[in-house]
């Protein structure tokens, strides 16, 4: 259980994730405006809004998927890459960052053409040098971990969505993570899917992993989130324990939000 | 890795100024391993031709080309005014390779226009609600793409063209059409002479009002525009009609009058023709069947018959779709001119074998060569191109 | 004429007037033609020709004594041919049935015309396609043999054909070598143009694209010519045999398309694929081999093998270069006077064999297409 093990421990609270005064925009279009945010280690982060808010890109930036053009985002003690920066290349640099960084896609992203186990094992084998047979040794114990052990030889056509997910999580477990990001991990699953999904997501937060997730399922955030973020236009507008703004928003526009989400 | 420590900058200044100048070292080498080909290419070649006593340059071109064409017109000066005239050894070797040029134009954009129309007939074909024709289009297609062009060019013109009877027996199908081995002869039309003004602008009118009625929407407003167009066509016969059907009379060693195609051009532009329609039909059926089926079924539902519903809904809509795949159908094909050397038809390639067998400059003329058709693919994509952006900027104007 | 055959004929041939109509001008026109055809092909044809020139056709000017090693080359060719079927196509008991009949109507249609032991050579051919081919589809060992046995049998059949010299081949058996050779050669060398066109790098990028499109710009005859002349202007030292320098003209062209192909494939894998791969850290070159190619190869594969359709189609053009293949052969035949009369006799049999073998390379790509998005679902 390496993987699990190796996870630090939760009660410290400084900073992982640094982000100060970012600024991103697809051409024209400002995304981000001056997002000011910290994540602590072994924290539980959930990250709301409207679609169209910028929150994706937000957590996108995070694993240097989305490049900003101005401010500050420090990961683990490493600065991300800015877009003036990837134009001179530094595929390694960022490579080494993301190593640390696990990502969770709402469209699973899962590798079609390998199993459930070659999708787990390939990272470790391929990034950290692995040996195959001790790869997929702990690809096996990550997926009983999230209770797939007898999927282990199907692809991904085979799965369904909830399970194609939990492999997507396992995946990013194997490369021991110290944050893991979600983006929106339950929003292309069918609604009797969620909960397995969610399940394991909670099982993680329990063992003090460092998450930080976007999500639209508002009772799960109550349930596991440390703190809530609120992103309205590419701003937070409020940052506070699920008590504060689920119960007592301090903005009209939350309030308006949350009154749109929950009613359904 | 270490993490807590003070925050380490993306990348080191040093790896940055390493990355920096590797790129560029990168892109230099490239260009440089390029660049180095190419001169060791030329410099090869240059000592190849020098061994024979040979420069290369472009000077042959304006030498008297001292070969004969069995076809293809060149444009040259009559005085002061250009005019295309017939090939003749006299003319320069660069006056060759344009009749040459002219020859594969002449294939191709007849190919062009005939394998459209024929090909979607047989793409409609295919999905005809008739078992026989559905599956003779099938055939036909299947046929065709699965032999080489090659020797359907080499049978057109062996087993078929020169199977032809002799001019002087040769039937006269549907009143002007000869076929025979020494060529096939189409009426055409002919000017005549000392006709009026005003004969001339009334079949102008009769033309204007022949498109109109297929412009036009509304029955009377057709009968009523059809009517003006007969009215205008026998006005202007009685005035002395500006045009004459121009018969092919066979003769003893071929024909006179009306167009003249020679055997090899025959043979090469069914071929090419029969060739490119199964690629087209392909095109045309593929694009037919992407369409949703509830364009289908959206106008069953309102009444409309299989056929109006094939040229009101479905094709207008194909057209866009097919207009990108057409446009490399079209460059396939006037590209495949290029086997008439096969049949002994005098299009560019053929003509650039001759010209460098008498002249020995075949490096030359491959650029010359390579060019012309570079130039021809990128006329027809652009040409393509800006007929797709005008019917897809209609579509979303509408 | 029985109730349910009228019930087939009225809906598909006299459904409505207009369909009436067609059929009506059809059927008469094609049971003419299909009678004529048949007159002609039972009674008229005059097929000796065709016995008589049978081993020009095959072989072009090959040396008789040394044919040994052309039934070599095709019994390696029916083996590889087997073993490539036996990955996309189930030998179930019908299409066994099918391949078998084909090749027993070869084999007595040779040992008929030409002898007994070509009969029991052909014969033989095809029995050893047919145990490869279910050989291949039952072991998965073999898979994984399939490709680096292609290979092996490419060069096998050029160090078996090569010894009496490249000039004297001819031929169906240079047509198809030819095809084989370069359908090969083009692979990588086109994934290689596919991702230089693709680069991060501006340079590399602009010389892949103007390669790729130059070639596709202009016609194969030309590109095989002009190689075919620049090779010993280049080397003036080694004299180096038509046949190869036709082949790097081949592979010169073709390897442009299949960059085309590839792109479009690498195009068709999702963007999330890169980023799921680029998130766990993978470096580009891990990203491009394990994680992008294997998923853009896949869905090219039916269009790569359609294009060896497209080779074999073009290996007509050889005769640019003075060689002699299937086509070409036949020429030579209808060239001989005493067999002036015989052009039908001699085409038709051409387009039987050239349809028989583009029919089945079609056939075997589609399946392959229906084949994979079965399988990737």
């Amino acid at each position: 259980m390496s993987a699990i093990q190796n996870l630090p421990a939760a009660s410290s609270r400084e900073a992982i994730v640094s982000i100060a005064r970012l600024n991103k925009s697809f051409g024209s279009f400002h995304v981000l405006k001056d997002v000011d945010l910290d994540v602590g280690r072994g924290e539980v982060l959930v990250v709301i809004g409207a679609s169209g808010s910028g929150k994706s890109t937000l957590i996108r930036c995070v694993n240097g998927l989305e490049m900003y053009q101005s401010g500050r985002l420090t990961v683990d003690g490493f600065h991300m890459p800015t877009q003036a920066d990837r134009e001179i290349g530094g595929d390694r640099e960022l490579a080494e960052i993301r190593r640390g960084v696990g990502m969770v896609f709402q469209q699973f992203n899962l590798f079609p053409h390998m199993s459930a186990l070659d999708n787990v094992a390939i990272a470790p084998i391929r990034v950290r040098g692995r040996k195959p047979d001790e790869a997929k040794a702990i690809a096996l114990r990550l997926l009983d971990r999230v209770g797939l052990r007898e999927h282990a030889h199907k692809f991904p056509g085979q799965l369904s969505g909830g399970q194609q997910q939990r492999v997507a999580i396992a995946r990013s477990l194997a490369m021991e993570p110290r944050i893991m990001l979600f983006d929106e991990p339950t929003s292309a699953l069918d609604p009797e899917m969620v909960g397995e999904v969610l399940d394991v997501m909670r099982e993680l937060a329990r063992e003090g992993m460092t998450m930080m997730i976007v999500t639209h399922e508002m009772g799960f955030a109550r349930e596991v989130a440390d703190r809530v973020v609120y992103i309205d236009h590419g701003r937070i507008l409020e940052v506070g324990s699920p008590a504060e703004i689920f119960d007592r928003p301090s903005h009209e526009r939350t309030r308006t939000f949350l009154s749109r989400v929950l009613r359904h | 890795m270490t993490m807590q420590i003070a925050q380490t900058h993306y990348i080191a200044p040093t790896r940055r100024r390493f990355l920096v100048a590797s790129r560029w070292l990168l892109q230099a080498a490239i260009v440089a391993v390029v660049a180095g080909l190419a001169i060791w290419l030329a410099l090869a070649v240059r000592d190849a031709l020098g061994r024979k006593g040979i420069q290369f340059s472009f000077g042959y071109l304006s030498n008297a080309a001292n070969i004969s064409l069995s076809e293809g017109l060149v444009p040259s000066l009559d005085g002061v005014w250009p005019i295309l005239e017939p090939f003749s050894p006299s003319h320069s070797n660069a006056q060759a390779l344009v009749a040459g040029l002219w020859n594969s134009l002449k294939v191709a954009l007849s190919a062009i226009a005939l394998c459209t129309v024929f090909g979607t007939l047989v793409g409609i074909g295919r999905l005809s609600t008739n078992w026989l024709v559905r599956n003779l289009s099938f055939a036909l297609v299947e046929c065709v793409r699965n032999t080489p062009l090659l020797i359907q060019i080499v049978f057109w013109y062996f087993a078929v063209v020169l199977r032809f009877p002799p001019a002087n027996a040769a039937s006269n199908w549907f009143g002007g059409l000869i076929a025979s081995r020494s060529g096939v002869f189409l009426p055409g039309l002919a000017i005549s002479e000392d006709v009026g003004l005003a004969s001339w602008a009334l079949l102008a009118a009769a033309v204007a009002s022949a498109i109109a009625v297929l412009v036009v929407g509304g029955m009377r407003r057709k009968l009523t525009i059809l009517a003006v167009a007969i009215g205008a066509l026998s006005a202007a016969g009685a005035l002395g009609f500006p045009l004459s059907f121009d018969l092919p009379v066979a003769t003893r060693f071929g024909a006179r009058g009306g167009i003249a195609l020679s055997p090899e051009m025959t043979a090469i532009l069914l071929a090419i023709t029969v060739n490119s329609s199964a690629y087209v039909a392909e095109i045309v059926r593929g694009a037919i069947d992407s369409l949703p089926k509830g364009q289908w079924e959206a106008a069953a539902s309102l009444g409309l018959s299989r056929p109006d519903t094939l040229r009101d809904i479905i094709l207008p809509q194909v057209f866009r779709i097919v207009l990108p795949s057409l446009a490399n159908r079209y460059i396939s094909l006037t590209k495949d001119t290029s086997l008439g050397i096969a049949i002994g038809f005098p299009d560019l390639f053929n003509v650039y074998g001759t010209v460098s067998n008498q002249t020995g400059r075949n490096l030359e003329g491959v650029v010359i060569v390579m060019l012309v058709y570079l130039a021809l693919s990128w006329i027809i994509s652009v040409c393509v191109n800006a007929l797709n952006a005008r019917i897809n900027g209609q579509g979303e104007t509408r | 004429m029985n109730a349910a055959a009228l019930r087939w004929a009225h809906r598909n041939l006299f459904a409505k007037p207009f369909d009436t109509a067609l059929s009506l001008i059809v059927i008469p026109v094609l049971a003419w033609v299909l009678y004529a055809f048949a007159v002609w092909v039972l009674a008229e044809a005059r097929w000796e020709v065709i016995g008589g020139s049978l081993k020009v056709l095959m072989t072009g000017i090959y040396p008789a004594e040394q044919l040994w090693r052309a039934w070599f080359a095709l019994a390696m060719l029916c083996a590889m041919f087997g073993a490539g079927l036996g990955l996309s196509v189930r030998p179930g008991r019908t299409a066994l049935t099918v391949v078998a009949l084909a090749g027993a109507v070869v084999a007595a249609s040779a040992a008929a015309v030409v002898g007994a032991g070509a009969g029991a050579l052909t014969a033989g051919s095809a029995a050893l396609g047919i145990a490869a081919w279910v050989g291949v589809h039952r072991s998965a060992s073999a898979r994984r043999l399939v490709l680096p046995g292609l290979l092996a049998g490419v060069v096998a059949i050029f160090a078996v054909l090569s010894p009496p010299g490249f000039e004297l081949w001819g031929g169906l058996l240079l047509s198809v070598v030819l095809t084989i050779t370069v359908s090969i050669l083009t692979v990588p060398f086109g994934i290689l143009l596919a991702l230089g066109r693709q680069s991060r790098i501006a340079s590399l990028r602009v010389i892949c694209t103007a390669y790729i499109e130059t070639m596709r710009s202009v016609p194969l005859i030309l590109v095989v010519y002009w190689i075919w002349i620049i090779v010993p202007l280049l080397a003036p030292d080694a004299s180096i045999p038509s046949l190869l320098r036709g082949m790097a003209g081949y592979a010169l062209f073709f390897a442009a398309y299949v960059a085309e192909y590839v792109r479009s494939g690498l195009q068709a894998v999702p963007k999330g694929q890169v980023e799921a791969a680029r998130s766990l850290g993978m470096s580009s070159w891990t990203v491009n081999v394990d994680i992008v190619l294997p998923q853009a190869l896949r869905v090219v594969v039916p269009s790569l093998v359609g294009q060896i359709l497209d080779i074999f189609n073009g290996a007509t053009l050889v005769f640019i270069i003075g060689l002699t293949d299937f086509l070409r052969a036949g020429q030579m035949i209808l060239a001989d006077p005493q067999n002036s009369g015989r052009t039908y006799e001699i085409y038709v049999f051409l387009f039987a064999v050239y349809f028989a073998i583009g029919g089945a390379i079609t056939f075997a790509s589609r399946r392959l297409e229906a084949h994979l998005a079965r399988g990737s679902r």
